[in-house]
Parts: structure tokens; sequence; C-alpha cells
């Protein structure tokens, strides 16, 4: 148990103002967690990177994937891109999780913006349709940054009454593409 | 969708604006090159900007900055002793526990006196220093959380047996079964816009539409502006004038409609406004029937310490939907055509209506309040 001496130290931090400014650097490199209807956001954060990436492939999947394989089974494995980043971020995503409380959340953050952007330009450049395969699981592999970002968003917002606002942020990350 | 706008119209750029990127040129080999390239340019800009701008927010990292004499004992398995400084030792301990929520069991067996921490410094020094290492150390201390959390963890393993009552599992069913439904459906759409028409002018069952990727593009911006209304006012003036369990019933039942008729759309003359149409409609329901399952599943949940598990189930599930539902979908759209597509999603959905008839109803008292906290829940 925590004794009271201690409890009087925490809740002396209620004045912190709600971390406004540091919500919204991070809600540019917010990830796509899935591909949702819009958010609110008349609350919300502007969301740049990673979405248009991720979520851009849906438009001209098909396509590509009839120009560079060919016309048969064209929807089967322009869906499978779809999956593929998903199931490569899933099976890293508690690595991410628990390297970056070691080594902190920035650098992990930044290591997975990275992989993102170098896995759309892989993309943007494949010929061939295990190259782009292969892209989409690059960026799904060195993408950590779901859970990492709603757990930096949550330590961001310290005081107890900024805890409603935090939820809407939480969802608004979780709903929007 | 705001990002599929973007990805729709700077697909194939040399095809649509030849003026400004010519067939020969980079842009014309790679024809996908610039939606993939605006999206790294603007996570390059991001990358700057947090970089220069995000602050470290994890509390271990900060401590172990803040405190670099804590860690220098800790590598030489520093014991404490009465030189060790009193102050030192207080002030790392109060940034041990303040930044965190973590359950600590910071005292054991020693007298808990509320206002000195360094009450621990005191049990060093008679105590024998082998067996009991002080609380406030920071090694020692990593230990005692450990401890602490595997009692509380002994505790809940009882519980955790009880969390998957039958009622949980179907709602976890049913999530699944949605998500499963809404990423078909926004996974064949696409398809269903781009592939050629097999007949024209008349019912097709097996092509599509036969538009470009930058009408595609057009349709998704528009259907997320769609979205973003549904979201923004219907939802919550549906979820309140119906409440949750009907908003669910009604709307599952509603689904499977949509999707038998999609098909139909190919025989429409004009289908830009069907096909609007028809995205709004599924919009509207997959809208309103996430968040109430969400509340639903949360009504049933019988603890509220089993709630996080039942969440995290739930997301899993959701994702697992939300990951075999493209490539499944493509299968079907392959080998079935386009009907056959639109008409697994309408099996999938009977599915969910026959799960409705066989699951118990949820207590009337606790739904249709969709305020912020049960939405996240």
């Amino acid at each position: 148990m925590v004794s009271n001496g201690m409890n009087k130290k925490v809740e002396s931090d209620n004045g912190e103002p709600f971390p406004a400014q540091q919500l919204l650097i991070l809600g540019t490199c917010m990830p796509v967690v899935a591909f949702w209807s819009l958010s609110d956001y008349i609350k919300g954060l502007c969301r740049l990177a990673e979405p248009i990436a991720f979520i851009s492939i849906v438009s001209y999947n098909f396509a590509m994937v009839k120009e560079i394989k060919g016309p048969e089974s064209a929807s089967f494995y322009a869906g499978l891109l779809v999956s593929a980043f998903a199931v490569a971020e899933a099976s890293t995503a508690v690595i991410w999780g628990s390297l970056s409380d070691r080594i902190g959340r920035k650098p992990i953050i930044l290591l997975g913006l990275t992989g993102t952007a170098i896995s759309s330009l892989m993309l943007g450049f494949s010929k061939n349709y295990w190259f782009a395969l292969l892209a989409r699981l690059v960026g799904g592999l060195l993408n950590g940054n779901v859970a990492v970002m709603q757990t930096m968003v949550a330590e961001m917002v310290k005081n107890p009454k900024h805890e409603r606002k935090l939820i809407t942020v939480i969802q608004a990350e979780r709903r929007s593409c | 969708m705001a990002g599929s706008a973007l990805g729709g119209y700077a697909s194939q750029p040399a095809r649509f604006y030849p003026r400004f990127f010519s067939p020969d040129g980079l842009f014309g080999r790679y024809p996908y090159l610039l939606p993939n390239l605006i999206a790294a340019v603007c996570i390059f800009l991001a990358i700057i900007q947090a970089s220069l701008f995000l602050e470290e927010t994890n509390p271990r990292h900060n401590f172990e900055a803040a405190c670099p004499e804590a860690e220098a004992s800790d590598n030489e398995q520093d014991l404490i002793d009465e030189r060790t400084p009193l102050q030192g030792r207080r002030k790392s301990a109060v940034d041990i526990i303040a930044p965190g929520k973590r359950r600590l069991s910071y005292v054991s067996g020693s007298t808990p006196i509320p206002n000195e921490p360094s009450f621990d410094v005191r049990r060093a020094s008679f105590a024998s220093i082998m067996s009991s290492k002080p609380e406030v150390h920071v090694v020692s201390l990593e230990s005692a959380l450990e401890d602490a959390d595997e009692d509380i963890r002994s505790e809940t393993s009882e519980v955790s047996a009880k969390v998957l009552t039958k009622p949980v599992i179907m709602w976890i069913a049913a999530i699944a079964l949605m998500c499963y439904h809404q990423m078909a459906f926004i996974s064949v759409f696409p398809v269903f816009l781009l592939d050629s028409p097999h007949q024209l002018n008349k019912l097709d069952l097996t092509g599509g539409l036969g538009f470009t990727v930058h009408d595609v593009g057009h349709y998704m911006a528009v259907n997320s502006c769609i979205s973003l209304f549904i979201q923004a006012f219907v939802l919550p003036a549906f979820l309140g004038k119906f409440g949750v369990w009907k908003s669910i019933l009604w709307l599952t039942l509603f689904c499977p409609i949509i999707d038998v008729a999609m098909p139909f759309i190919t025989a429409v003359p004009k289908p830009g406004v069907a096909v609007y149409f028809a995205f709004a409609l599924q919009a509207f329901c997959a809208i309103i029937i996430y968040p109430s399952l969400l509340i639903t599943l949360k009504n049933v949940t019988p603890s509220r310490q089993a709630l996080g598990k039942v969440n995290g189930l739930a997301v899993s599930a959701s994702s697992g939907a939300r990951t075999i539902a493209p490539p499944l979908i493509g299968i079907f759209y392959s080998t079935f055509g386009s009907a056959g597509a639109w008409w697994s999603c309408a099996i999938f959905a009977a599915f969910a209506i026959t799960e409705l008839c066989f699951v118990p109803r949820p207590k009337q008292n606790d739904e249709g309040t969709v305020t912020e906290e049960s939405v996240s829940a």
C-alpha cells in the first residue's frame, strides 16, 4: 500500500494542463489501427502520416495487382497485401511494446515511422507482386506504433480531470483512418 | 478514408495528368509510386517534427535520467549504509512512485511511516543486509513489484475462469462477425468499382462497374464525408432514441439486404447515386452497430475487473476478423464473381442474425447511454 504521504505528493500534480501540444505532435504520427469510418474530427487531432500510407492502398490495390501479377485471382492477392501488414504488425507488437518500456517511447515511434516510410517507397517501386508483399510485411514488422502511441497518450495525460478527454483521444485514434 | 481518396487520385498519374507526368518518366514507369511518395514525404515530415518536439514519456526513462546516482549504486551493488544521503534516497523513492499507476507492495514487513520514505534506510542499518535489501533501491523495488504482481495475479486467476460466460462469448463472436462484414465490404468495394463489366447495361452477376482509379478515389472521398456525418450526428441521435438492443437487432437484420442488393447496381444505367446510397447505408449500419455491441459487451461482463480481459479478447477477435476478411472475400470474388462476393457477405450477416436469435437479451436497465466512457469500454 502506498502511504498517505505519497498519495498527497502524487495528487499535487493536478495542476498540470492538458498536454494538447504534445498530443497534436503525436497526432500527426498516428498509425492506422483499423479501416474504419472517420472519427470525431470535431475534437480531434490532425492525422497525416501513416494513415495515408496504409489506407491509400485500398483504392488502387486491385488495379496494381492486376498489373503486376495478372488478372487471375487478383482480388485474393490484393486482399493478401492488406492483411499481410496487419499480421506482421500483430506479431511484433508485443516486442516493440516491451522494448519501448526499456529504451523509451520516442525511439520506437521514430523507428516505426521510418519503417512505414521505407515500406511505402518499396511498395511504390514494386514491379513484382512478391516485392510488394515484402514491402507490406516490412512495414508491419517495423511498426510497433499502435500500442506505443496509446501508451504515450495515456502517460501524457497525468491529470485525472483530463481522463474524459483522453478517452476521446484514444477513441479517435482507434477509429480514424 | 481520406487516405484512400488520396490513393485514388494520385495513382496512375501518367494516365490522368499527362501534362505533368510523362509516360516515359519515373511516374510513368511506376504508376503507383506517386501516392506512396506523398505518404513517405508526409511521414518524413512527421519524423522531423516528432524528433524535434516530442517529449519522452516513459517514467522509468525519465527516472533513470534524473537520478544517475541511483543507477550507479545499482551497478556497483552498493549497499545502503549510514553514509548514504537521506535526501537522495527520498527523492528517488518519490520519483519511482509518482508517475506510475503501478500497484506497489512498497512495504513488506516493516511498519509504514507515512511521511518519511527514509524509514527504509533505517531498516537497512540494523537489519541483516543480505536477507532484506531496502525497498527503495531500484533493483529490489523491481523485484518487489514483481512479487506484488504475482500475489495479485494469483487472486485474479480464480476470477478469470468465470469471465467467459456464454453471453460474453456470443457477444465477442458478434463483434468479430460485424468487423468481418465491415472489412469485407470495404475491401470488395473498390474491387467491384474497378473490375471490368462482363455484360453492359444488363444485370451483371460476375463483373464490376469498370470505373477508373480516379473515380474510386472520388467515391472514397465522398464516402468518408458521409461516414463522418453519420458518426458525428446520426449515431448519438439514433442510439439515444432507440437504445442499444433495438439498434443491434434492426440493423443486423438490415445488413444482408444491402449485400444482396449490391450486384443489382450493375443493372442501373447511371450507377453513381446508387453506389453512394449503398455505401451510406452500409456505413450507417456499421457505425451504429459497433458501439452498441461494445456497450452490450460491457454490460454482460460479470465483473468490473474482468473488463480488461474481455476487451482484450474482443479486440483480438475483431483484429483477427479484419485480417482474414480481405483475402477471404478476395477468394470469393475470384471464384464466384462479384455477386458471389457480395452474397457471401450476406451469408456471414445471416450467421450474425441466427446468433442474435440465441443470445440472451441484455438487461434493460443498463442499455442506451452513449457516454464516452461506455463507448470506449
